[in-house]
Parts: C-alpha cells; sequence; structure tokens
C-alpha cells in the first residue's frame, strides 16, 4: 500500500490526481465494492423498490467513482458514499416525484412502544414482541414513513451514523436530524406495534378497561 | 462477492449495550419521579452516544439504580437491534457485473479527461 500522506499539500488540489487510472480503480474497487450490499440496502430504503435500487447503486458507484479523486484518504469512506448515495437518489428520484414534503401527526411525540406492550402486563412480554416481529415487518413499517423521516431511522439505526454525520448526508441542521430521528422513531414504533397488534401480539388499545384490571 | 459479506458484515454498528447492568443492591425500585424523567428526556441522545461526557454519567448511574427505566431503556435498544436486523438486503448478483461494466466505461472516459 502506497501511502501518499507525506506528499498530500493543502493546495486545495485533488488528492488522488496522481493516481494513474488502473490504481485508482483498483483503489476504488477495493474500497468501494465491499460496501455494496449496505449501499443496496439502503437503496432500498430510499427507492423501496428493488429495481430502481440497483439502478441508485449504479449510479452512485459510477459518479462516486467519478469524483473518487476528492475523497480524502483517511476521512470516514462510508459517510462520504452514503452522501454520494443521497445527492444521487435526489436528482434522480426527487426532481420526478416533486410531492409536498410529509409530516408526521404532532399526537406521533406522545406514543411508546414499551408503553403499549407493558399494558398487557408480565415481565419480558415486550421483549417477546420484540422478537416476533420480522424482518418484513420492519421494511414495511420504515418504508411506511414519509421519506425523510424514513432516510434519518434509516442513517441512524442501521447504519450508525453519528446526528452530525447524518446532517451532512442529508443537508440539513443537526437539530432537524434530531427532530426527524425522534419523531421518525415514534413513528416506527407505532406501525410495529400495529403489526404486533394485528398478530394479537397487543392488546387493543379501546379494550383497555375492560379486561383483567379492575 | 455479495454473497460472503452479507452474513459476515452484519449491518451497522457493532456496539455493545450502552444500557450498565443494574446494580444488585438497588433492588428496590424507586417510584417513578424526577430522576426517572430527567434520565427519559435524555435516553435518545444516551443510546446514540451523542451525550456529552458530563452528562453520561448521570444517566447511567441512574438506569443502573432504576430497574423501571433499565428495562425501558433496554426495550428501546433491542428494538432499534431488531430494525438494524430486518433491514438487510443482498444485492442481486448482476449488479456487480453491471458495476464493472460501468467502471470500465469510466474508465474509458475518465483516460480521455486533460487532468480534470
Amino acid at each position: 500500500v502506497s501511502d501518499t500522506t507525506s506528499s498530500r499539500r493543502p493546495t486545495g488540489g485533488p488528492v488522488r490526481q496522481d493516481l494513474s487510472d488502473a490504481e485508482r480503480r483498483t483503489r476504488f474497487e477495493a474500497e468501494v465494492l465491499p460496501h455494496l450490499d449496505r449501499l443496496y440496502s439502503a437503496a432500498m430504503r430510499y427507492t423501496r423498490d428493488p429495481h430502481d435500487a440497483s439502478d441508485l447503486v449504479q449510479e452512485t458507484v459510477a459518479k462516486a467513482y467519478r469524483s473518487f479523486h476528492q475523497y480524502r484518504p483517511g476521512t470516514n469512506l462510508k459517510a462520504w458514499l452514503y452522501r454520494v448515495l443521497h445527492t444521487t437518489y435526489l436528482s434522480m428520484y426527487r426532481k420526478a416525484q416533486r410531492r409536498p414534503q410529509e409530516s408526521l401527526q404532532d399526537e406521533i411525540d406522545d406514543f411508546s412502544f414499551y408503553d403499549a406492550v407493558g399494558r398487557r402486563g408480565g415481565r419480558s412480554a415486550e421483549f417477546e414482541v420484540l422478537e416476533a416481529l420480522t424482518d418484513d415487518e420492519v421494511k414495511a413499517a420504515l418504508a411506511d414513513l414519509p421519506e425523510t423521516f424514513r432516510l434519518a431511522v434509516y442513517l441512524a439505526d442501521v447504519e450508525g451514523f453519528a446526528y452530525k454525520e447524518i446532517a451532512e448526508i442529508m443537508d440539513t441542521p443537526v437539530g432537524t436530524v434530531m427532530s426527524r430521528l425522534h419523531r421518525g422513531r415514534k413513528a416506527l414504533q407505532k406501525a410495529l406495534a400495529e403489526y404486533a397488534r394485528e398478530r394479537g401480539l397487543l392488546d387493543d388499545p379501546d379494550d383497555d378497561s375492560m379486561e383483567g384490571q379492575r | 462477492m455479495s454473497d460472503q459479506s452479507a452474513d459476515g458484515d452484519l449491518p451497522g454498528p457493532a456496539t455493545p449495550s450502552r444500557v450498565p447492568a443494574r446494580l444488585e443492591s438497588s433492588a428496590a425500585s424507586p417510584e417513578c419521579g424526577a430522576d426517572c424523567q430527567q434520565a427519559l428526556a435524555e435516553l435518545e441522545r444516551f443510546l446514540d452516544g451523542e451525550l456529552p461526557n458530563s452528562e453520561i454519567g448521570r444517566v447511567s448511574e441512574h438506569l443502573a439504580a432504576c430497574y423501571p427505566c433499565t428495562d425501558r431503556a433496554t426495550f428501546e435498544e433491542q428494538l432499534r437491534a431488531v430494525v438494524r436486523r430486518g433491514c438487510v438486503d443482498a444485492a442481486p448478483a448482476d449488479l456487480v457485473d453491471r458495476i464493472r461494466i460501468t467502471l470500465d466505461e469510466g474508465m474509458v472516459r475518465g483516460g480521455a479527461r486533460p487532468g480534470d
């Protein structure tokens, strides 16, 4: 591995211009292609369609390759890739949709999956409900969230990005990220609780006072 | 390559639990009070690892001493694990091939550029 750190200078010039095309290609494949499954999973959450997700990943990788000289070795490659993914998504799909920005209801702030399960009583009941949730239900619940909330929750809870990194990926202030995360998680919990309820794992909230107690 | 990494490279951060084990000596759970409310208000940032160092101790000490709050925190943490686990998709087999072709094309284009 040839490290060019010593020759790097703050000239503002691209870091990897000195690489030959073949070297660049090799580096790129070695560093970026291992992220492919993850990028595809992310693209599935972005587009919610396998075909679109493939197109998005392909275009993202092409774009990343073209601008790979701008990536600074030693900085967070994954965050850089997701930034490229995000902007690529916006240019490929957002333009076409022109949907008004969706929001979540105010009441969502009061929802707690934990409390909804707890009503049922019994130690560890809540963890049994969690274990019972299927991957398909998780994906569907996430897919139903409005876009900006869905992406914030995905980037934090699945990819493990810090608030600041999400803010950079989504090009939005950190405070906005925090509120999208908070409300997005609540909405996700509500959707998951709904699936649990449909399967009889949770009591209907309307039956609250009927059975069991008093 | 997608085959191996699908399992080997688990999604998300392999962070150890941030929720401390409850102290045995504090078996008697306090009633939910001001301490609980304060800890729960900071729980999300705590679990996200975004709480300033100066505030981590307070939350983590409270959790260690309070069963109901620990239970809630563990639930929230496990819920995130369920979400993380549920959001894995393996890239289709032909995607790598498509990407290699794209890169080949990019190389031709890239080679033709003067020095952009």
